[in-house]
């Protein structure tokens, strides 16, 4: 038994923090960190809805596995651009005028 | 107060804290790091939720892969050691988005807690073998279409690391020996290295 | 013996076109093209022939296939060719004309590097007045009227070298083609009126359907005629079209495209008779340019552009034919004139032409005394010009008098308008077209003082001239004096080079003269044989009456010619009539008139489309950039700035989307 109220509440706490860090930082990997956060936010109201009120299809577990594999995906492309910024600027400092 | 209403609030508090100073932290590496407590945290919630095989899952892809990707990309940047506040944005704009930031939660719990917040509810337990069931059933072809976007994201990433990023260099980008040296780290100019120091 | 009709019938089509083929293939080679025109011309000759003396001996069926009916649902489409006594005669008529302008541009076009594309050129035209002629379907004549049209143009621009042939053709061109739409109009009103194109079909239903309808329909045929036949106020490309080479001129105007729309109009004579308000206006036109170009004819300071307004004025004397003759004559007399005018014209045409090589020049100055210095010239002009003028017995009395008669008959039977209209201009004309005629007859026997003096130099020398008679433009060239264009008299008689690097005359076109001089001659009597099916019927008093009027304009030009040096009775007319009468009384202002303000509309339009219409779709464009522009100024091209944006927009989004649930 538990109250619904706390993990929702956590998932707002997440999803404030993210949002928080992908406005408040410079560096672009650590805007990707807040990026990480709001996913996880969901991926927290999936699992907790899953879990209180579960469909046949297991749709609310079946769907953050999902997430996390394209989570996955989305960091090795992520990595992949940051690197590429990196090697073209020098720098990958998102409050810096682009060319 | 149930026990896991105890439990939860213990771990989700960390969870929270962690989040926050993953997103506050002025040491890059220390972001990294809370972000790996956050996520570590977060699969110990996914426990308490009954959900054994997503937190399995988190731990070992996200805290796993994810972070040491994270890890990976501070360390190729040239990411410095220690406190840098100048990673962190100007104050007008920190305002900003701390108001966001609140003005999202506040949406959210607006949303959230009257719908579903009151309600005292069992949480299923054990329940590995049926999500199996219907993962490898009901979802295969989700599935394997998620195999393919992982593959197209490998080819991707790869591609994007192999691109000539500068068109100021004229030599045409199909000589082998201009790619490898390219796309090593090595070969990233050293007056970067010299300002980000 | 039907099946050896329908063949021939399909031969007199098919020979022209298989040798317009083949010529254009060996458009290089001249020996082979002239060989493969004349072949063409030839075998529709005889194939033309034999049709008709078939058609009069003997059982035959009408109806010949070509191709097969075409399905089109409702609408029969039989394409079907009609063989009968009008359209034999005509194929026999203008295979005769064809074949003596094939002999002849052989001689005329020697040194032309394109006579190959030219004889070509020739044949294709013949085939499609043949089809026309022999058409039994009104689609069948739609192609043929427009394979006409184009290649009227392509003869008309052979010397396309020269700007004003260029010109003439693009008139003739789009002249005929603005009157070629009412034409197709008309054409599609009959066919629509009995659900199907065949002639005969046409023929047998439209009495029983609404005279409104019927007279529509011709009226949208006649500015067709207009057009193809060269009636006011369509007429002024034919005078133009005098910038073709001579045997195209005497092709188009003596027996194919500007017969075409009498013919065809006497194809449907049977219901056209039906039809009085097409009937007064056909009678309208045709008098206004029967009259009007023989008085331009008269001023021209070009025999050859006066031919070409002569035929004008002939033309407009068949079509009148067709508006005022009653249903118990028929078609007849216009036809009959129709048939004699391509006997003469293509006479004269022919006989001009040589006489142009001979002077170079076809301007009245240069032509001044030609018959004169080349007497082999004087029996074919003198034929032509007579014939023309309607002097008995040759085949333009015969004609013109039975065209009189017909007149005569619709006065006293009907009593109608265009009876009176035709009689009256009839009258005028036959006084103008005479007097013309002797014009151009004084101007080519002119002696001028000079020329008189080295006459008689030459005669004081013992040359005999000998005048040349008719066997003698068969074989050679008088013996008498012939004199070239140097000037010097008295020279031997052999043609075989002209001052002017052209060969002298062949065989061939000699021979093609001659016999359209015989056939002007003879022509008449083929009103006693049933191939025209004209009856012998001559009103004294008409007959006797226009023969007056031939000799007093006879006589009247002489006088005038005698008052002047030059000899040309024109000249009578004063020093400005040259400009007034050249320009053709200035109905190419007419058209100016008619075209400038829609050209002046048009250029409103294109104004408006530019400058309104495409500007502010240009506008567009250029308000597109200018954001462009000043957005990229703005933006700061820092991305977490936008970040923010981001968020907050999101944000907004969501948080409206709760409160608006």
């Amino acid at each position: 038994m538990i109250h619904l109220w706390l993990p929702l509440l956590l998932v707002c706490v997440l999803a404030g923090a993210g949002a928080y860090g992908v406005i408040a930082r410079r560096n672009a990997v650590l805007v990707l960190i807040g990026v990480e956060l709001i996913l996880n936010a969901a991926n927290l109201l999936f699992v907790t809805t899953a879990s209180v009120r579960g469909d046949q299809l297991r749709t609310g577990y079946v769907l953050t596995l999902f997430l996390i594999t394209i989570a996955a995906a989305e960091m090795g492309v992520a990595l992949a651009v940051i690197l590429a910024l990196f090697r073209d600027r020098g720098h990958i400092d998102l409050s810096e005028p682009g060319s | 107060m149930t026990t896991l209403d105890i439990l939860f609030a213990a771990v989700g508090l960390i969870t929270a804290a962690s989040a926050v100073l993953a997103v506050t932290t002025h040491h890059l590496v220390h972001a990294a790091l809370w972000l790996v407590v956050t996520l570590g945290t977060l699969a110990g919630c996914y426990l308490i939720l009954g959900a054994e095989l997503v937190a399995l899952v988190q731990l070992l892809i996200y805290v796993g892969a994810v972070v040491v990707l994270v890890l990976f990309a501070l360390m190729l940047t040239r990411a410095p050691i220690g406190s840098s506040p100048e990673h962190s944005a100007s104050l007008v704009q920190r305002v900003a988005a701390a108001l966001i930031g609140a003005g999202t939660t506040a949406l959210f719990a607006s949303v959230l807690l009257p719908a579903l917040g009151g309600e005292l509810r069992t949480t299923r337990a054990g329940d590995t073998q049926s999500i199996a069931t219907q993962l490898f059933g009901s979802w295969v072809w989700p599935f394997e279409l998620l195999s393919l976007l992982l593959l197209v994201a490998l080819i991707a990433a790869l591609a994007v690391s192999r691109m000539p990023t500068t068109p100021t260099i004229p030599t045409t980008p199909m000589i082998p020996t201009t790619l490898t040296t390219r796309t090593s780290v090595d070969d990233i100019p050293a007056k970067t290295g010299g300002e980000s120091a | 013996m039907s099946d050896s009709v329908s063949l021939s019938a399909q031969v007199v089509i098919l020979a022209p076109f298989v040798a317009a083929i083949l010529g254009l293939l060996v458009a290089r080679n001249r020996p082979a093209g002239a060989l493969i025109s004349i072949a063409g011309a030839a075998v529709s000759l005889v194939a033309g022939a034999h049709v008709l003396y078939a058609i009069h001996h003997g059982p035959f069926s009408p109806e010949v296939p070509t191709v097969g009916p075409l399905p089109l649902g409702q609408l029969k489409m039989p394409l079907t060719l009609l063989v009968d006594e009008l359209s034999a005669i005509v194929v026999v008529a203008v295979a005769i004309v064809g074949l003596a302008v094939q002999l002849f541009s052989q001689w005329y076009l020697h040194d032309d590097d394109r006579y190959g594309v030219f004889v070509a050129s020739v044949s294709l035209f013949l085939s499609a007045m043949f089809l026309v002629v022999l058409s039994g379907d009104l689609v069948l004549t739609l192609i043929g009227w427009e394979v006409m049209g184009w290649c009227s143009y392509l003869l008309i621009g052979h010397n396309s070298r020269k700007e004003s042939a260029n010109k003439a053709a693009t008139k003739a061109f789009l002249v005929t083609r603005i009157a070629d739409l009412a034409f197709v109009i008309g054409l599609i009103i009959l066919a629509s009126g009995v659900s199907t194109t065949s002639i005969t079909a046409v023929i047998d239903g439209w009495p029983d359907l609404p005279a409104a309808s019927l007279t529509a329909a011709f009226l949208c045929l006649l500015i067709g005629v207009a057009g193809k036949s060269a009636q006011f106020p369509f007429h002024d490309w034919l005078p133009d079209a005098m910038e073709g080479p001579t045997p195209a001129s005497a092709l188009i105007h003596a027996a194919t495209m500007v017969a075409a729309g009498t013919f065809f109009l006497a194809r449907l004579f049977p219901i056209f008779v039906l039809s009085d308000p097409a009937r007064l206006a056909l009678a309208m036109i045709t008098a206004v340019t029967m009259v009007g170009a023989a008085i331009i004819a008269f001023g021209q300071s070009d025999l050859k552009r006066m031919l070409a307004y002569s035929t004008l004025s002939q033309i407009a004397l068949m079509l009148s034919a067709l508006a005022v003759a009653p249903a118990s004559v028929g078609a007849g007399p216009g036809v009959l004139h129709l048939l004699s005018h391509a006997m003469f014209k293509a006479l004269l045409f022919l006989a001009i032409g040589w006489l142009s090589v001979l002077v170079a020049g076809t301007a009245a100055a240069k032509m001044s005394g030609g018959v004169r210095y080349h007497p082999q010239l004087r029996l074919p002009i003198a034929i032509g010009l007579l014939a023309l003028a309607g002097v008995p017995p040759l085949v333009g009395f015969v004609s013109k008098e039975s065209i009189l008669g017909a007149a005569y008959d619709n006065v006293t039977e009907l009593g109608s308008l265009s009876g009176w209209i035709v009689l009256v201009s009839f009258g005028v004309t036959v006084v103008l077209t005479a007097a013309y005629c002797t014009r151009a007859w004084l101007v080519l026997t002119h002696l001028s003082p000079a020329d008189e003096a080295v006459r008689r130099a030459s005669l004081a020398a013992s040359r005999t001239v000998v005048d040349v008679s008719l066997v003698e433009i068969f074989t050679e060239p008088a013996p008498g004096t012939v004199r070239d264009s140097s000037g010097t008299p008295g020279q031997p008689a052999a043609e075989v080079e002209h001052d002017h690097g052209h060969a002298g005359i062949f065989p061939g076109a000699r021979v093609s003269i001659g016999a359209l001089a015989f056939l002007s001659v003879v022509g008449g009597l083929i009103i006693f044989t049933p191939l025209v099916g004209v009856e012998p019927h001559l009103v004294w008093g008409l007959a006797a009456s226009s023969l007056l009027l031939i000799l007093v304009a006879w006589l009247s030009v002489r006088r005038m010619a005698a008052m002047n040096s030059s000899g040309d009775a024109a000249d009578f007319l004063g020093a400005r009539r040259i400009a007034l009468f050249d320009r053709g009384f200035g109905v190419d202002g007419i058209y100016v008139a008619v075209v400038s303000p829609v050209v002046r509309l048009a250029r409103i339009v294109v104004t408006a489309d530019r400058d309104l219409i495409d500007a502010s779709v240009r506008s567009t464009v250029v308000a597109t950039r200018w954001a462009g522009a000043a957005s990229e100024r703005a933006h700061t091209r820092k991305p977490s700035d936008y970040l923010v944006w981001l968020l907050l927009g999101l944000l907004v989004v969501g948080v409206s989307g709760v409160t608006l649930w």
